[in-house]
């Protein structure tokens, strides 16, 4: 799989800049994970580590018979513990996902890297991943897996998926914290263009089943910046509705309204405990992964 | 509302559809709006909304104010005058002073009349307006030419009507415009109340009449009224080239005696900017006197020529000199003169009879010794009598025991030869003579008895207030006669004299005049003076003016005896006499030409004390027109009866009187006459300011209260306009214009760059792509 790249969204060399931080990463997620998911099975894991001898207190359903009948002596097995950390990276994929202004890649094809990045680094770490991807509906759904044939269905997917139809986040949502058994880590990627409190609602929801979430809410410079000056008509590109604009009279507005929509995100989800990064697509995705993880780091400290 | 609005400029107007140049821009971008994708038009719509009063205010208000700065530029620099909205006069609160130049050159022809007409009609136009509330409350008529006519400042208008209708030109010198302003101004000060003081002045522009008002002076009148805060209207009714051509000046030289050639300097002025041509004629009486002449005066030029003509009797004699333009026959475009009455010239001279000289020998009858003076005297005053030629001098010869009062009737001029003694009754005759006017020339000889003399004509006239008859006094005899004896030449001459002035240049024709014996005069100071000096010093011939005459003194021989005046010695001393001779009779210079407008003197001549003389007496003038003015006249021994014809009767033309129920005594020509009177000659050269040119010279001399226009109307315009303000900014409206419409396409230019610049990829026709 490394020899020879076959995906789209799988770019080895960058995703090898993050190999030297995956161990950053890698204790980041995890210490993320453990610090908030102890696990109740600590210790007796499957995977055999070592022997030490018995001590008073033990118990003996530990202990390795098949030692004792060789030395004649009480030793105990240590298994290396297994994490559980199971991550859900739940893809927008609606028809405004589908738009660049500038040189930089569309949101959805920004939010496919990002996706393809952060599977193949959990499983390299042993974690299971799954991705659901959604517009109005979910357009498909794979169970969490980290064997490199789940990457390589994972992989294939994406690269059939294309931008499509409106957005309808909070049903979609709704219906995955329900289905969501055990706690997780849900990884959102989405432009957020939906009604902001059923958004928010249904990230309450997420919250409300212990999962833990980090949302890459993605968005082109010129949704941010508003560069436009001419007299232009606006055709939105989820259902085709036209405006026509004089950009002069209304972009102080428009910005104070952006600001208001990202401020009210970024509050509310700090609130709940939500990770919200704010994704400019004109920043490389290997980039923003690694300013991000260094950040969450520092502030672990 | 709009009563009365007009537009200097109405072509601009069209600039009001520039007001429409911002909709249309505003139509062709909405047209052309680009679609373009957007990921989601919430924000837009929310923004929209939030921004859609604030929008469409600013929006709107734009584009209004956009087409209103356009429309309003077009307007302007279309000069929109209210005309009808603000008067310059406010009404009845207004004083002026209307000054008319009532100068001949306003007799000019215009199209529409004489200039006068036109200046009568702007006065009447100004003054008794049918809109009430355009007439002034007070007013003032100052003609330049007719102080009788007019009328200081009142607040009866009425009474200036009359004048009005009743003025005429001036022919003469009248009050200079300029002093006619400061007395407007003087007038107009006076009036406390009212905030408008205008002094309206209608005029030709001759430079003549207003070198005064733009004068470097610093009491300058136009700078007066401004510092008076009065405003000055200079109407302009004269058009620039006017065609004119006149007699200005006629100088008539020469002895006024019969026989004796008159010469007619006459002075000709073309006020035309081209060369004319034209016929010059000199009549006496009414008849031709001498050859046309034609002649080409040059483009606003003078010309001189003359005419010569003799009077061959003696008379009163009146005439004229003319010119006319000779128009081409059949050429429509022939000049035609607008101003004639300076067309003619008119004079009026007496002509004397021939003088009579009277010889007076100092001893009965001829000596027999061919050295008597007076063999010499009378064929040196005698001439061309004997060729039968028309001579003006009329020589007699009389013995000293006849010499007395009588013998000098009608005598101009007196010879004493060597008269040995006078008696106090013929020294009282000579005395009288002279003091009336004539000439009296003593030779002296050798039994002159010289205390005689002084006493007589020098020691015991000084009392008498005007000074001795004789140059000086005459001391004892000179010199020796006979074989071997030495003569004295001439050393000095007086060159200035009227007797010698241009006879000979060469002093050696003096010289040759030799005097062996004289008496030396003493003491010849002015009035009376040497014109001929020996060279002992001593004069040879001494003049002294007394009362209306001269007295000469020779003091030597006219004969041979001492010296060789008369037997060949110089031509000098027959030119000398003659000249003597023909300036003896005085009153045949006197003046018999005027100025128009002038209280021209009519008067008998000096008359002798009689007592038996009427203290008044009538004068009968006929004046040009035919109509006979009777004048009383005052007795005045000095003048003789004397009266004056006033300014207003002496018009241009020949005036001729008579005296009524004249004193037995007095001569023919001292009861009838005649005389001239010519309008200023100045006035006949039109050369005047145009109206710009007036205004641009007040302008520069910083008068800003000073307008001058061509009507009325366009004076109290400009008037208005600059009480308005001066619209500074209509140079500058074109260029703003133009940059408004520079900065629209500009922006329209750039809105298009910009719209290249939108990705290919987001617009609806092209294909989504991933």
């Amino acid at each position: 799989m490394a020899d020879e790249n076959k995906y789209t969204y799988y770019e080895p060399d960058k995703i090898g800049r993050l190999r030297n931080i995956s161990l950053l990463a890698r204790s980041a997620v995890e210490g993320f994970i453990s610090g908030l998911h102890r696990s109740p099975h600590k210790g007796f894991s499957v995977e055999f580590a070592e022997h030490r001898e018995y001590v008073a207190g033990d118990d003996i359903r530990h202990l390795d018979w098949v030692a004792y009948a060789r030395s004649d002596r009480y030793y105990i097995k240590q298994y290396e513990q297994e994490t559980n950390l199971r991550t859900y990276i739940l893809l927008d994929v609606s028809g405004s996902m589908g738009y660049k202004y500038g040189g930089t890649a569309t949101k959805f094809v920004y939010g496919c890297f990002l996706s393809a990045c952060l599977s193949y680094l959990m499983c390299q770490q042993q974690d299971v991943v799954g991705m659901i991807a959604f517009d109005n509906e979910m357009k498909f759904h794979m169970p969490p897996g980290s064997t490199p044939a789940h990457l390589d269905r994972m992989f294939k997917n994406l690269e059939e998926l294309k931008p499509g139809k409106d957005t309808k986040i909070g049903p979609v949502f709704h219906e995955l914290a329900a289905t969501l058994g055990k706690r997780s880590l849900v990884i959102i990627i989405s432009d957020l263009y939906d009604e902001q409190s059923e958004v928010l609602k249904a990230i309450q929801h997420f919250v409300f089943k212990k999962h833990q979430i980090i949302l890459f809410h993605l968005m082109d410079p010129s949704e941010l910046d508003f560069p436009f000056k001419k007299v232009m008509t606006f055709v939105d590109m989820e259902n085709n509705e036209k405006l026509q604009v004089d950009p002069r009279f209304i972009r102080d507005q428009y910005l104070t309204e952006m600001n208001a929509f990202i401020d009210r995100y970024r509050k509310e989800c700090s609130n709940r405990h939500v990770e919200y990064v704010l994704t400019p697509t004109d920043t490389p995705y290997e980039k923003m992964l690694l300013n991000y993880l260094a950040r969450r780091n520092m502030a672990r400290r | 509302m709009f009563e009365g609005l007009q537009f200097g400029a109405p072509a601009m107007l069209l600039g009001l559809l520039a007001a429409a140049i911002p909709f249309v821009l505003h139509l062709l971008s909405s047209v052309r709006a680009q679609e373009v994708y957007y990921p989601t038009l919430r924000f837009l719509k929310l923004s929209m909304e939030k921004t859609a009063r604030r929008r469409h205010l600013q929006h709107w208000l734009l584009l209004i104010i956009r087409a209103l700065m356009l429309g309003l530029l077009a307007i302007v620099v279309s000069e929109p005058l209210f005309k009808g909205g603000k008067e310059w006069f406010n009404a009845n609160n207004a004083a002026c002073v209307v000054i008319i130049d009532n100068s001949y050159s306003m007799n000019t022809l215009e199209e529409k009349g004489s200039r006068l007409e036109l200046a009568r009609t702007e006065a009447r136009e100004l003054l008794f307006n049918d809109d009430e509330r355009k007439r002034p409350k007070e007013a003032a008529l100052l003609l330049t030419h007719d102080d009788k006519r007019s009328v200081n400042l009142t607040g009866n208008i009425k009474s200036i009507e009359e004048p009005l209708k009743t003025m005429t030109v001036g022919y003469g010198k009248g009050t200079p415009i300029a002093a006619r302003v400061r007395e407007a101004v003087a007038q107009l000060s006076n009036v406390g109340s009212t905030p408008e003081k205008t002094v309206y002045i209608l005029t030709d522009l001759q430079r003549e009449s207003i070198d005064d008002l733009l004068g470097e002076a610093e009491d300058n009148v136009l700078q007066l009224a401004r510092d008076n805060g009065v405003h000055v209207l200079i109407v302009n009714v004269g058009q620039p080239n006017a065609v004119n051509v006149g007699v200005t000046d006629l100088e008539i030289a020469g002895r006024r005696i019969a026989d004796q050639p008159i010469q007619f300097n006459v002075t000709l002025t073309n006020s035309t900017n081209e060369n004319i041509r034209v016929n010059v004629d000199l009549h006496i009486e009414g008849m031709s006197a001498s050859d046309r002449q034609t002649i080409t005066l040059p483009p606003m030029g003078k010309e001189t020529r003359q005419f010569r003509h003799t009077f061959t009797r003696p008379d009163m004699f009146s005439g004229s000199v003319s010119v006319a333009i000779i128009s081409e026959a059949g050429n429509a475009n022939s000049l035609v003169d607008q101003l004639d009455t300076d067309n003619r010239r008119y004079f009026a001279l007496e002509i004397g009879d021939r003088v009579r000289a009277v010889i007076v020998r100092g001893h009965a009858g001829e000596d027999g010794s061919g050295l008597d003076g007076t063999t010499y005297l009378k064929p040196a005053l005698d001439g061309l009598r004997n060729v039968n030629r028309p001579w003006s001098i009329e020589p007699d010869v009389i013995d000293i025991a006849d010499f007395g009062p009588e013998a000098l009737t009608n005598a101009s001029m007196l010879l004493l030869n060597e008269v040995d003694h006078f008696t106090d009754e013929q020294a009282q005759c000579v005395i009288d003579f002279v003091d009336a006017g004539g000439t009296a020339l003593f030779f002296l000889g050798p039994e002159c008895d010289v205390a005689n003399y002084n006493k007589m004509f020098y020691d015991d006239l000084g009392i008498a207030g005007m000074g001795p008859l004789l140059p000086g006094k005459i001391g004892g005899a000179q010199g020796d006669v006979g074989p071997g004896a030495m003569a004295e030449d001439v050393e000095l001459m007086d060159l200035t004299s009227p007797f010698l002035a241009g006879l000979y240049p060469n002093a050696e024709s003096y010289r040759v005049m030799m005097v062996n014996r004289y008496y030396t005069i003493e003491d010849v100071v002015a009035p009376a003076s040497a014109i001929m000096t020996l060279r002992s010093g001593s004069p040879l011939v001494a003049t002294r003016p007394f009362g209306k005459g001269r007295a000469v003194v020779f003091p030597t021989t006219a004969s041979p005896r001492w010296s060789n005046f008369c037997a060949g010695g110089s031509p000098v001393f027959f030119s000398m006499l003659y000249r003597m001779a023909l300036a003896a009779p005085q009153q045949m210079q006197s003046q018999q030409i005027f100025l128009a407008q002038t209280n021209v003197p009519i008067s008998t001549g000096p008359l002798r004390a009689d007592s038996s003389r009427p203290n008044t007496v009538t004068f009968a003038v006929t004046t040009p027109d035919k109509k006979i003015l009777p004048l009383t006249a005052e007795l005045d021994n000095a003048t003789g009866y004397t009266v004056r014809l006033s300014k207003e009767n002496a018009l241009p033309g020949v005036y001729t009187w008579t005296l009524q129920d004249a004193p037995d005594d007095l001569a023919t020509r001292r009861s009838e006459g005649a005389f001239a009177v010519n309008p200023d000659g100045d006035e006949s050269f039109l050369l005047a300011l145009g109206t710009e040119e007036m205004q641009n010279a007040c302008d520069d001399r910083d008068f800003n209260t000073v307008f001058v226009g061509s009507s009325l109307k366009d004076v109290q315009e400009r008037a208005a306009e600059a009480s308005q303000g001066a619209p500074w900014w209509d140079k500058f409206l074109p260029l703003v214009i133009l940059l408004l419409i520079v900065e629209a396409l500009i922006a329209n230019r750039r809105k298009l760059n910009e719209g290249t610049a939108i990705p290919t990829h987001l617009s609806p026709a092209m294909p989504k792509s991933a």
